[in-house]
């Protein structure tokens, strides 16, 4: 993880410099220093507030404001469960409550290991195939506990960079 | 290559059309958000290949296109020209399909959708009955255009509706006829469109500038007919704004796409930019002398970003709190200009009525509420998918005729519609006409067009604690009894889930939800009681069970009931035990098995993979005897 | 002017007034705890919900914000009004029960204990401080972060403020007193903003001033004059008065000539 200091910003100040240094564009510019950083670093957001000469404490509130904003680092896997209705009556909860033991974070955190970050999305709007999640935005349909177990050994033993097959 | 007249369009269309051979093949594949989760990609993928290795890639054409709407049967692949339907279709059919389809004009029997009701294998796509009941207006489109090709928009006639308001109506008579087609907003507010746009055009604007706002900050769970048509048509809705644009006086659009719909900012943006090239926006459009241009914006992740005044502070760079709507955002919106904002599917509707006319347009529907309406129809249904019905169809011809009915033959419970500020209708209005004033008049509302149907297994008092739930996460802080007042009533309701509610917890919600509902200053706090007071309304029993009996017949709030394994049907296979995550199942091979209930958490494993249906549930008293 | 019946009463009041400012000229009070007639309408806490009916039809507005019209009817007391009064005190109450003025304010609404669970929050987010930062003082120092149940006023990060000019305005206009200022010799820490402010001291005799962000802002404005910010009022007094002594051949005191201020320094 780099530490705040070292955090290069020529990439904010190009981000902010696409947009023409304007602070109606202050939304879309967090949301690209996101996809850069993989989250809102502090210095990031210093450099925007001055460069779009609004206060910091008004880009805090934007950037606490939207779920799609974090000011912590997230992890390398990104994993949304849905909870949108038709999933929710489909069972979702259930699984969400497997994904949390598994991983032992609970939705809205950070594995230890910054490995997964395990979100919870209102919708993500692909209800025949609830219930849905999501990892690195590849769709996992139909999950069943079972599955979903399956679906998470897959990201963990490949990060323990063995070759174990599942047996089942 | 600028189109800068009305003629130059009507010869690149027909040059468009005299180009397609209407006898040649094309293989229609559907890539809407739902078939994509579903590997259509790699079914292109193989049929790309299979084609060419057949040396056949010249002869048949294969087209991606957005959202058919049958998405229960994903991934789909039409054939046209003559419409053949195979359903569920694998990588692993494409040989199959080539080689008998394609190559021999025979059909693959095992892919057709067989209906239900007669047992009849149906081969053609007209012929299905999920579509064969709907009036696909707007929808059917999405099955011919690929909506990264041009030219299949050209083809069905897009952009002539444009081309005949800007050259053949005064912008006055663009918003008489939209005025006369009594189109209402299909966001969920119901507003007569019309009458938004003449108070946009007619609000005062010191420099003169006014704004076109696309809403498509889709957030009620459970719906996606926004994002399909985004994703699938994205000129309709560019068409639609540009045809506003022109009625109310602005130069200006953007579309306000939620975070959590790639696929369609994708898309969108691609389809400005290709409409731009083509001068159909940006400046001297079609050589019309009016410029017009759209932007599009992403949300952020927050719900309340669909509320107006709340997605045009999000425009601004600023936090998306909802202000008093006392004066109206068509007079000081966006930036404090007047500013017209329509939800996807109104602005979707528009060049449909430019095109065939309002008095064409108000014959469908009923008194108070015209055209059509797109619902996602989800939840427990066996059709699950996109349906498009002329409003006044009943609610139990789209579920049942259309919807297929409920699977396993579970009994209906309720059909939930208008999202978290709607309610829930149960089995004795189902013949209620869809329209937004009937909808209303039961306690629930269209809202923007999710119907989330239930059956026994749903508890209604969960259903109402989930949407409080989604609530409390949503709302902005702002206002009190929004931010505080549903705090404490899903404590109530997480209380009465646990077991925990006591005699005088419905009246207190009702009591709460009263006060909420007169002073909260948004439509979300208003409408925040909805689902709460709609349960209540017609599953009251339901709340007694949970607080007098501490009994959740439905079997969902975990601490009443349990989980039990029925000694007469248990195989002892043993797959329960393998699985649960407490060891909470002991049992021998091929003896009946055992529930520990002290251990087990509820987490629903078994049940749902027991193949004998032997892991029931029961009421704790019941169970524990 | 313009007519208006507020609680039966007929009323004269000018254009575009509240309906808030309207019922105040004439003696009737609404019921306000996020509003303050040196801010911009806020619309938080929902207190001054009032009936209005017109023509077209009744709704239910807020007071502080809702412009007055011609012939319009409004009503500040009806049994749904003091319902939801009592319901948002309530709310309140169980979110903040020892702070003294939600206690008073629902006590006159009869309500003693809530009927929901007690936390122990001291902010009630009437947003007040926030927005005088903004509005009034313009360093925006602070600002609402998170959003929902969870929302909570802070410097960014909980830092100190670096544009905290020290003025005490968010102290001054908390209605619960949860925000406090504390003065030692160098400096004012403000809490809970976790926010300390080094204090400037007068470049004549050396007593408290107020912040360096202040004075040189203050400087700043001042240009050509920008010494008279380093000085505190009575040593400003001084030099005005030796000056005009000066110009008026009449002797003055200086300060330490002067009974009042030898006193204090013997204390």
């Amino acid at each position: 993880m780099q530490l705040t200091s070292q955090i290069p910003l020529d990439e904010v100040d190009n981000i902010v410099d696409s947009y023409d240094a304007d602070k109606q564009y202050l939304i879309q510019i967090l949301q690209d220093i996101t996809s850069e950083y993989n989250y809102l670093p502090e210095q990031c957001l210093r450099r925007v507030s001055k460069r779009l000469d609004v206060p910091l404490s008004e880009v805090l509130e934007v950037a606490t404001f939207y779920k799609a904003f974090s000011l912590k680092p997230r992890g390398k896997h990104l994993i949304h469960v849905c909870l949108g209705t038709a999933c929710h009556v489909r069972g979702v909860p259930q699984i969400l409550d497997r994904i949390e033991r598994t991983l032992n974070i609970k939705a809205g955190q950070t594995s230890d290991d910054l490995m997964f970050t395990l979100e919870t999305v209102n919708c993500v709007g692909a209800c025949a195939l609830g219930p849905v999640i999501v990892i690195d935005g590849q769709y996992h349909g139909q999950m069943t506990q079972t599955k979903v177990t399956k679906l998470l050994e897959k990201y963990t033993s490949a990060r323990r960079g063995k070759d174990e097959t599942d047996k089942s | 290559m600028k189109l800068t007249s009305p003629e130059e369009l009507e010869q690149l269309r027909t040059s468009i059309l005299d180009a397609i051979d209407p006898d040649k093949l094309s293989i229609t594949i559907c890539s809407g958000t739902g078939c994509l989760a579903c590997g259509c990609e790699a079914l292109v993928r193989a049929f790309e290949k299979e084609l060419k290795e057949k040396e056949i890639d010249k002869k048949v054409d294969i087209k991606t296109t957005g959202c058919h709407g049958f998405c229960e049967r994903g991934p789909i692949t039409v054939i046209r020209p003559k419409g053949i339907f195979y359903q569920k279709v694998e990588p692993e059919d494409v040989e199959e399909i080539i080689s008998k389809t394609i190559i021999s004009n025979r059909i693959v029997e095992r892919l057709l959708y067989v209906d239900p009701a007669t047992g009849k294998q149906i081969t053609y796509e007209k012929d299905v009955p999920f579509y064969a009941l709907q009036t696909r207006l707007i929808l059917g489109s999405n099955g011919f255009i690929n909506p990264e090709n041009m030219d299949d928009y050209f083809a069905i006639g897009g952009y002539s509706a444009l081309s005949r308001a800007l050259f053949q109506m005064k912008p006055e008579q663009v918003i008489t006829e939209v005025i006369n087609s009594k189109l209402r907003g299909r966001g969920g507010g119901g507003f007569p469109t019309g009458w938004k746009w003449d108070s946009c055009r007619s609000a005062e604007s010191e420099d003169g500038t006014r704004y076109v706002i696309c809403n498509a900050d889709e957030g009620d769970p459970g719906a996606y007919m926004d994002r399909s048509v985004l994703e699938g048509n994205p000129h309709s809705i560019l068409e639609g704004m540009t045809i506003g644009a022109y009625a109310v006086g602005s130069n200006i659009g953007f579309i306000y796409v939620r975070n959590e719909y790639p696929l369609a900012v994708k898309n969108v943006n691609a389809a400005i930019s290709r409409a731009r090239s083509y001068g159909l926006l940006g400046q001297n459009i079609l050589g019309s002398g009016f410029d017009f241009d759209i932007e599009v914006s992403r949300g952020g992740g927050a719900f309340v970003c669909g509320e107006s005044t709340a997605l045009m502070a999000s425009l601004e760079g600023r936090v998306g709190r909802p202000r008093a709507k006392y004066v109206h955002t068509v007079q000081k919106g966006l930036h404090d200009k007047p500013s017209n904002l329509n939800n996807v599917e109104t602005w979707a509707n528009v060049p449909l009525i430019i095109n065939k006319g309002a008095q064409w347009y108000s014959k469908i529907g009923t008194e108070g509420s015209k055209g059509t309406k797109i619902f996602s129809l989800v939840g427990k249904i066996n059709n699950t998918g996109l349906v498009e019905v002329p409003m006044g169809m009943t609610l139990r011809e789209i579920i049942y005729d259309i919807g297929g009915g409920i699977p396993g033959n579970k009994e209906f419970k309720a059909v939930q519609t208008g999202g978290p500020s709607g309610g829930c209708i149960p089995e004795h209005l189902m013949d209620l006409p869809v329209d937004f004033d009937e909808l209303t008049k039961v306690g629930s509302m269209m809202g923007s067009g999710g119907m989330i149907v239930m059956d026994e297994d749903t508890c209604m008092v969960d259903v109402a604690r989930y949407f409080l739930s989604f609530l409390k996460d949503e709302s902005c802080g702002k206002c009190i009894p929004c931010t505080e007042g549903i705090k404490r009533m899903l404590e109530i309701l997480d209380s009465i889930c646990k077991g925990q509610g006591k005699e005088g917890d419905i009246e207190f919600l009702e009591e709460i939800s009263q006060s909420i509902m007169n002073s909260a200053l948004c439509a979300l706090g208003t409408t925040a009681p909805n689902p709460v007071l709609s349960t209540i309304k017609y599953f009251r029993d339901e709340y007694e069970a949970h607080i007098r009996d501490k009994t959740c017949s439905a079997g969902v709030c975990k601490d009443l009931f349990e989980y039990f394994i029925d000694d007469e049907l248990c195989t002892g296979c043993g797959r329960c035990r393998k699985e649960c995550p407490t060891n909470a199942i002991s049992g021998d091979k091929k003896e009946p098995h055992n529930i520990d209930m002290k251990e087990c958490m509820k987490c629903g494993a078994c049940f749902s993979l027991c193949r004998f249906n032997a892991v029931r549930k029961g009421s704790v008293e019941g169970v524990r005897s | 002017m313009i007519n208006l019946v507020i609680d039966d009463k007929r009323i004269e009041s000018q254009e575009d007034l509240t309906i808030l400012q309207a019922a105040k000229q004439n003696g009737i009070d609404i019921p306000t705890l996020c509003h303050h007639d040196a801010l911009e309408p806020y619309g938080a806490c929902r207190l001054c919900t009032v009936e209005v009916i017109t023509k077209k039809r009744r709704r239910f507005v807020t007071a502080c914000n809702y412009i007055v019209r011609d012939n319009m009817e409004i009503n500040t007391t009806l049994p749904e009004l003091t319902a939801l009064r009592k319901m948002i005190l309530e709310l309140l109450l169980a979110k903040c029960p020892d702070i003294e003025i939600i206690k008073s304010m629902a006590k006159s609404y009869d309500i003693d204990k809530p009927r929901f669970k007690l936390e122990n929050k001291e902010c009630i987010l009437c947003g007040l401080c926030v927005r005088v930062c903004k509005e009034i003082i313009g360093a925006s120092a602070i600002g609402v972060v998170e959003r929902g149940a969870d929302a909570k006023i802070d410097t960014p990060f909980h830092l100190s403020s670096d544009i905290c000019t020290g003025c005490g305005a968010c102290a001054a206009i908390c209605p619960t007193g949860m925000i406090q200022l504390r003065y030692t010799n160098d400096e004012v820490e403000i809490q809970p903003f976790n926010t300390i402010v080094k204090l400037r001291r007068c470049a004549s005799c050396g007593s408290g001033l107020a912040s360096e962000a202040f004075v040189s802002s203050v400087g700043k404005k001042l240009g050509d004059l920008s010494t008279l910010a380093l000085l505190c009022n009575d040593c400003k007094k001084e030099r005005k008065s030796l000056a005009l002594a000066k110009s008026t051949n009449y002797a003055a005191r200086t300060y330490d000539q002067n009974p009042i201020h030898r006193a204090k320094r013997k204390t």
